[in-house]
């Protein structure tokens, strides 16, 4: 036996821990082909893959969390971040041994190189920018600001550009259209160069481009969170769909995957074949990766009114080729240089497909390992993933709670009457203990909030059985709490921090004022999470709300979850206090200036 | 040579084939016509397994319209216990044995299908047509699902819960419509509006194939417009039972002046079969006795204290009809007095942006015209809708079609005011 052959006998009988499963996220293929290099963000692992006998070849450990990969020139070098440990690891492709591991900005997602090797970006979600590290010294010497959510790059095929999506749109005026960012960067300057606006556009994910760069798609969601989701069919909730943008295409054109009575929900990842004349799009949400015929796509661009165009679910059957059902929750989409293989990242089913782009069928399937059972906790992340449930397929949890996050958004739901009590998408981060649920704490238990009243208000058709329900639950308790980047390892506080901490639980305004208790922080933000879970009314109520009693949230890694207050009209944690609490409704604050403001969000952010 | 010419049209299937279809229940009649008194002299159901035929209900004067339980062990069907008596809905075993009555109704019920949580919907004649209601199987009172005048016979319950039935078109003829089974959210299938379409079935694909005139159609997923089938050229008459992927059972005759016959379709193949059987008579309404996946049930979110309906229209610019921007004014709803004559609810301003918000009489007929800005009419609805109580419905446009999803903007409409305009004609 080969030294090759022994190192895959020996990952082969690795033992994975009982709950982890590999959920690969991310792909990249190898210059010749040969190699399918696949990130699994759930066992912290990149996964080579022989693509010749479509079987793993070899098991490398990173970082934590790794959730964007990138070859360097040549594929010399291979760049995997680990979006837990804000790091990028440095991997030699021959040996597979990580030379260095490079610092970057919080949680970074998508990585790239230029061509030329020397500089390397990340983009970082929780910052909301783009560490460009200087591969030469393996420093950060730029952090350029980038849109909320900046999470996925893409380099222009001739490399000049680099091109980030953000997966949530950018803090906008309340109660307008959601608007997302494209950030174009010049790689000979590494600096921003466009800020392309998409309006309607809440998530954008992957992009590519064709070869000869002319062309570029987007997978992007466009949410109706504007309109009383009174019902679902007519793609009320969500329009899937594509961005395209480039030579001969005014702006960004939003062109719908979606069908009149089939959704295809939760684009992620495209590819574009290098004649330019097929895309691929994965459906993560609805299992499907949808085939579409460039030409017809531009045809259709060309000759239809932009927003008729958007908002037209028989759209697609112009630029439509094929619907290839592929595994659960179907994320990154990689094709063979040569084009005649799909590889498709199976997430909640630890595979990849092998997709052969001629007959357009599953030829093979890349099995990564992981647990044979499953555990409640993934049966309710399979759930909690798909758009089965809604009506027609329509959309799922994760269709909102981003990669069981939030969207940034505030929507209308329609139980309350239409245009009454907008409410804030809540962060599902430690939720599970804090009943109850509803912001006005109407559901006494996530069994209430996410079986009848979802099924009912939401989904609009027949939902989780009682067991899945159960699972459902177990697994949104077990959303795991992303690391706060804020607190200092030691545990102690800034010099800020610590202001802003007193300022928190401060009984006695500046001036030496007793605090009435029920205004003191403390009091309603209380206990682990930082709520007493109890109706409190703090003065945030609009006319169009039907009471002011509101539930007091959690304020579990709060800075992350903007916009503010019941209805997310607080686009910052400032604003709450500067333009909403007028008369020291919401906590006493008015005699704060702008320092102790600052001071006591610093404090927040460590939460 | 193309598979059109290997057809055996119009040949006798051999009876040998038999083993390749599964159990099939279907209607024999002496007579049937597509309007009023479908049935006028006798109907009964066939039940054909390996060939052999056995009625299904002798013990009745008549019996038609079957449907198959999700278990594949039941039938529900309308049938008439005497001459002269009123159709009622009836249930009996596959494996035969004594029908039961569902209802006991002094009017006419037919066309029952099955819905999940053991509950049936037929249609029931009422003064002014056959009217959608849902009831229990173990009985109780009917919820009467449709409020708008003329006849309206239930087509099949599609896979997501939708009631799919049809109804009169305004312009003439039938069309088919969804509605959900508590009667909310009542709709054109598609706003091409064909001739006249009925006897719509759902295959496997979700795709509906439907009768349209003497020929079959469908209306797939992805457009916005009927497909015409590619067929033999024949009388067709829906519905069609599917009992394999593309192979279907269907009524046909070689002309508009025969009867029609049970045929074997391969719609890839263009080939139709004429079953064995008797060479008088007619032979239509073919249903597969097969166990099946349950359509999902619709969680209803009527919330009935709240009385009357409410309906948000979006943008009234959208639709099929083009109006010039800022050319519409108002919005003005009719419904139908006792006696069948109009009656004005009233009338509501349109906002810029083409929205409105109005509260309208539940469970009756509801008409509306869009009128300009010095109040003359730019266009008349010729059609009747009605809400249910408590419901709380959103339009996109003014029949704007089924592929038109919304623009994400908040309504003008409700930067106004949340409370909708009360068009409840004084009630």
């Amino acid at each position: 036996m080969s030294m090759w052959g022994v190192w895959l006998a020996m990952a082969a009988a690795q033992a994975l821990s009982p709950a982890q499963y590999p959920s690969p996220v991310e792909l990249a293929v190898s210059p010749d082909g040969a190699r399918l290099y696949i990130v699994c963000q759930g066992t912290d692992e990149l996964v080579v893959a022989d693509t010749r006998a479509n079987s793993v070849a070899r098991r490398l450990k990173v970082g934590r969390v790794p959730k964007g990969i990138a070859l360097g020139p040549g594929a010399a070098r291979v760049y995997v971040s680990n979006s837990w440990d804000d790091t990028v690891s440095e991997i030699d492709a021959a040996s597979l041994a990580v030379l260095r591991t490079l610092h970057t900005g919080f949680e970074p997602t998508g990585v790239i190189t230029d061509r030329a090797g020397a500089f390397l970006y990340t983009a970082n979600r929780i910052s909301n920018d783009i560490s460009v590290i200087d591969l030469a010294s393996g420093k950060e010497v730029k952090r350029l600001a980038a849109g909320r959510g900046a999470s996925y790059l893409t380099l222009s095929p001739e490399g000049r550009r680099v091109y980030c999506t953000h997966i949530y749109p950018n803090p906008g005026r309340y109660r307008t259209p959601p608007q997302s960012e494209i950030t174009e960067i010049d790689t000979a300057t590494q600096r921003v160069i466009e800020r392309q606006r998409v309006v309607n556009a809440a998530g954008m994910f992957h992009a590519a481009f064709s070869a000869d760069g002319r062309l570029g798609l987007i997978a992007q969601i466009r949410p109706k969170n504007l309109i009383p989701l009174a019902h679902v069919a007519h793609g009320w909730v969500f329009g899937n769909s594509l961005a395209v943008f480039g030579q001969g295409i005014d702006g960004v054109v939003q062109v719908p995957i979606d069908e009149l009575e089939r959704y295809f929900a939760m684009p992620f990842g495209v590819a574009v074949d290098s004649a330019r004349r097929l895309a691929y799009v994965s459906s993560s949400g609805s299992d499907v990766v949808t085939v579409l015929d460039l030409n017809r796509l531009l045809a259709a661009i060309g000759t239809t009114e932009h927003r008729a165009l958007a908002n037209d679910l028989s759209a697609a059957a112009r630029y439509v080729a094929a619907r290839i059902p592929v595994g659960r929750n179907p994320k990154a989409l990689a094709l063979s240089p040569d084009g005649t293989r799909l590889y498709v990242a199976n997430r909640l089913d630890d595979n990849i497909s092998v997709i052969d782009t001629s007959s357009r069928t599953v030829t093979a399937t890349i099995g990564l390992g992981g647990p044979r059972e499953l555990t409640p906790e993934r049966r309710g992340e399979r759930l909690f993933f798909t758009a089965k449930y809604g009506f027609q397929g329509h959309f799922g949890c994760a269709s909102c709670h981003i990669e069981a996050t939030i969207d940034g958004l505030e929507w209308d739901l329609e139980p309350d009457g239409f245009g009454i009590d907008i409410v804030d998408n809540r962060s599902l981060e430690q939720v599970g203990e804090t009943a109850p649920f509803k912001w006005n704490g109407g559901n006494p238990d996530l069994e209430t909030e996410c079986g009848p009243r979802t099924e009912k208000f939401f989904y609009r058709s027949q939902s989780y059985s009682p067991e899945e329900l159960a699972d459902l639950v177990r697994y949104i308790k077990s959303i795991p709490l992303r690391p706060n980047r804020y607190r200092l390892p030691n545990g102690e506080l800034t010099p800020a921090q610590e202001r802003g901490k007193a300022i928190f639980e401060r009984t006695r305004k500046k001036d030496g004022t007793p605090i009435a208790e029920p205004l003191q922080c403390p009091v309603c933000h209380s206990g682990k999470y930082y709520t007493n879970r109890q109706l409190t009314d703090v003065g945030s109520g609009k006319p169009t709300d039907r009471s002011p009693l509101i539930d007091v949230p959690h304020l579990t890694n709060v800075s992350l979850t903007a916009p503010y207050l019941h209805d997310g009209s607080a686009q910052t944690l400032e604003e709450i206090w500067t333009v909403f609490n007028p008369r020291d409704t919401h906590g006493v604050t008015n005699d704060l200036a702008k320092d102790g403001l600052n001071d006591l969000i610093e404090y927040l952010k460590t939460l | 040579m193309g598979p059109k010419t290997l057809c055996l049209w119009w040949m006798m299937l051999p009876g040998m084939l038999w083993d390749s279809f599964p159990p099939f229940v279907y209607t024999e009649a002496d007579h049937y016509q597509q309007c009023g008194e479908r049935f006028p002299s006798h109907a009964s159901l066939v039940l054909v397994e390996n060939g052999q035929r056995r009625a299904v209900a002798p013990e009745l004067f008549a019996s038609a319209d079957a449907d198959i339980s999700f278990d594949g062990k039941r039938i529900l069907f309308a049938g008439k216990l005497r001459k002269g008596g009123p159709w009622q809905i009836w249930e009996i075993p596959v494996a035969g044995g004594k029908a039961r009555a569902v209802t006991n109704f002094p009017e006419d019920a037919v066309t029952p299908h099955y819905l999940p949580d053991e509950k049936v919907v037929y249609a029931r004649r009422t003064p002014s047509g056959f009217a959608l209601e849902v009831l229990p199987l173990a009985g109780g009172a009917p919820d009467r699902l449709t409020y708008a005048p003329g006849d309206f016979l239930v087509s099949d319950v599609l896979a997501d819960g939708r009631l799919l039935f049809e109804g009169p078109h305004p312009a003439g003829g039938r069309d088919l419509y969804t509605v959900y089974s508590d009667g909310t959210f009542p709709e054109a299938y598609r706003c091409d509006h064909g001739r006249d379409r009925h006897a719509g079935r759902q295959v496997a694909s979700g795709d509906i194939v439907f009768q349209e005139g003497d020929r079959l159609a469908r209306f797939t997923s992805a457009l916005a417009q009927e497909v015409a089938l590619r067929l033999p050229a024949a009388r067709f008459a829906g519905p069609v039972a599917e009992f394999a992927p593309g192979q279907w059972l269907v009524a046909a005759s070689a002309g508009s002046g025969s009867p029609l016959s049970l045929c074997r379709l391969d719609v890839a193949m263009q080939c139709l079969e004429r079953l064995p059987g008797p060479n008088a008579g007619f032979r239509l309404q073919p249903v597969v006795v097969a166990a099946r996946k349950p359509p999902l049930r619709h969680p209803s979110a009527l919330m009935p204290q709240r009385g009357a309906g409410n309906l948000l229209c979006l943008n009234t610019y959208v639709s099929k009809r083009v109006f010039p921007e800022g050319s519409i004014g108002a919005a003005r709803f009719y419904t139908l007095g006792e006696a069948g004559a109009e009656r004005l609810l009233g009338e509501t301003r349109v906002e810029r942006d083409g929205s409105f918000y109005v509260q309208v009489p539940p469970d009756q007929p509801i008409r509306l015209e869009v009128l300009d800005r010095s109040g003359r009419t730019l266009e008349a609805e010729h059609g009747w809708f009605w809400m249910r109580k408590g419901e709380q419905r959103v339009c996109v446009g003014c029949h704007a079609g089924p592929e038109r999803a919304p623009e994400n903007a908040v309504p003008e409409v409700l930067l106004r005011s949340t409370k909708p305009v009360k068009l409840t004609g004084g009630k």
